[in-house]
């Protein structure tokens, strides 16, 4: 019962260690193609803030924004981790925007009146299996910026 | 006898599986993951979090710059003869940041010709550090074919620091990407402070103060990987003592506030911390930022 138990485990670890050596290189081709199209008419600003998560993970962005900017935060993920849900926080963690209180965009525009750092925060889903196994997948936060008109 | 043998074949896989992803497309972000894998899997409410310290590209410090009133001087940048020096990882990292910044100060004042020479230099490098489809061929191709429109220029170069980064994060190298940004932002910041001083313009004076913010998540990110990586924790010691200047400027902390246009559909956010700085304190900037860069582009 026992070795029976033990072989399921490293079946399970040899799965999910493939897995991730292949889904992190896979990472950024796919957000690329799939995301980066997104983010215009914004430049992006060339940083790869991408990720592999299970389900219920937390991906944290820290980044400063400048007065008389404009911005785009987007949030790219694969499909099988559900609808990520992401706030925009003050450094204080003072929250300024809650994608679950607004439709769950996406991404969020905004004007930057003030020089500022903020915080990105991006939830995936929990997971609602039993399995040992749960759903994973990538999350990138891509930032992009344009001169305020 | 079949348990046995069964037994044998999963260990015999797991081995190979393990000794197959510590392999050389191994990164240090993918060992944090499995960790944090491995720490969900046995604990499933676990929240452990991926953070990442985002640093404004040299794009946008240049156009803030330029929207600043600032004029081009080819006299701020690195001399494109000085690319035959690097040979070193750490060099060829730091520099290439340095020329990618340059390129960007080039490219958002339409400098054409000076544009090709940079990205000639950035090309050099990136190849040098052996990152394949940034800074290469295919986009010298793309820059040339758009050299009359500023925004897509820009547009490709962005696109080169994002494939740079994620190249050198996917091939276990992201303190190489950690000191490609350190170089871009000291450029930037080099490049600032002598339009500031030449030019007495108060406005890029304030943009000066505001990098604060991002030295601030910078040595955050070079914290994160100088334990690995020999050229970033030098980096990150020629770093500290500018850091140790900028938390000279103190901001007050006032609170946040959020506004929106429903007519127009947009959102402004804001506070009211101001981020000037005296006349010694850019002084004080400015030497430092102009040591660090002149020991860097040696």
């Amino acid at each position: 019962m026992k070795l029976t138990t033990f072989i399921k485990t490293i079946m399970a670890m040899s799965v999910m260690v493939l897995f991730f050596s292949e889904s992190q290189a896979q990472c950024s081709t796919n957000i690329k193609k799939k995301c980066m199209p997104n983010i215009a008419p914004f430049t992006p600003n060339g940083q790869a803030n991408t990720s592999t998560v299970v389900a219920g993970q937390k991906t944290e962005v820290s980044q400063t924004f400048y007065s008389g900017q404009d911005y785009r935060i987007f949030i790219c993920s694969d499909a099988n981790l559900g609808t990520c849900s992401f706030k925009v926080m003050d450094q204080s963690r003072k929250v300024l925007f809650d994608s679950q209180k607004n439709d769950s965009p996406d991404f969020w525009d905004f004007k930057s009146k003030s020089t500022q750092q903020l915080i990105v925060e991006v939830t995936t889903p929990t997971s609602q299996t039993t399995s040992s196994v749960l759903p994973s997948g990538c999350v990138t936060v891509l930032v992009g910026f344009k001169k305020d008109k | 006898m079949k348990t046995k043998n069964t037994f044998k074949s999963i260990l015999l896989l797991s081995t190979s599986v393990a000794l197959f992803s510590c392999g050389g497309s191994e990164t240090d972000s993918e060992t944090i993951t499995a960790t944090d894998t491995a720490v969900t899997l046995s604990e499933k409410d676990s929240k452990a979090q991926n953070v990442f310290y985002s640093i404004p590209s040299p794009i946008e410090t240049t156009s803030l710059l330029k929207a600043a009133g600032a004029k081009y001087n080819s006299q701020y940048l690195n001399p494109i003869e000085n690319v035959s020096k690097y040979s070193s990882v750490k060099q060829k990292a730091i520099n290439l940041g340095i020329y990618g910044a340059d390129l960007s100060f080039t490219s958002m004042f339409d400098k054409t010709q000076e544009s090709m020479l940079y990205l000639r230099c950035t090309n050099k490098l990136a190849t040098g550090l052996g990152i394949s489809g940034s800074f290469d061929e295919k986009t010298t191709e793309r820059i040339e074919a758009n050299m009359e429109s500023r925004d897509s220029l820009l547009s490709i170069i962005s696109d080169s620091y994002w494939n740079a980064d994620s190249y050198l994060k996917e091939n276990g190298q992201p303190g190489v990407s950690a000191l490609i940004i350190a170089g871009g932002w000291i450029e930037g910041l080099y490049i600032a402070t002598k339009i500031a001083t030449d030019t007495k313009n108060e406005e890029v004076a304030t943009r000066i103060g505001e990098q604060k913010l991002s030295l601030d998540n910078l040595v955050a990110l070079l914290e994160a990987y100088s334990a690995d990586n020999e050229g970033v924790k030098e980096v990150l010691g020629l770093m500290t003592p500018l850091k140790a200047i900028y938390d000279g400027i103190k901001v007050e902390p006032s609170e946040t506030t959020v506004s929106t246009d429903k007519d127009k559909g947009v959102t402004t956010i804001g506070n009211n911390s101001s981020y000037k700085i005296s006349a010694d304190q850019l002084k004080a900037i400015s030497d430092k930022a102009a040591e660090i860069r002149n020991k860097m582009i040696q």
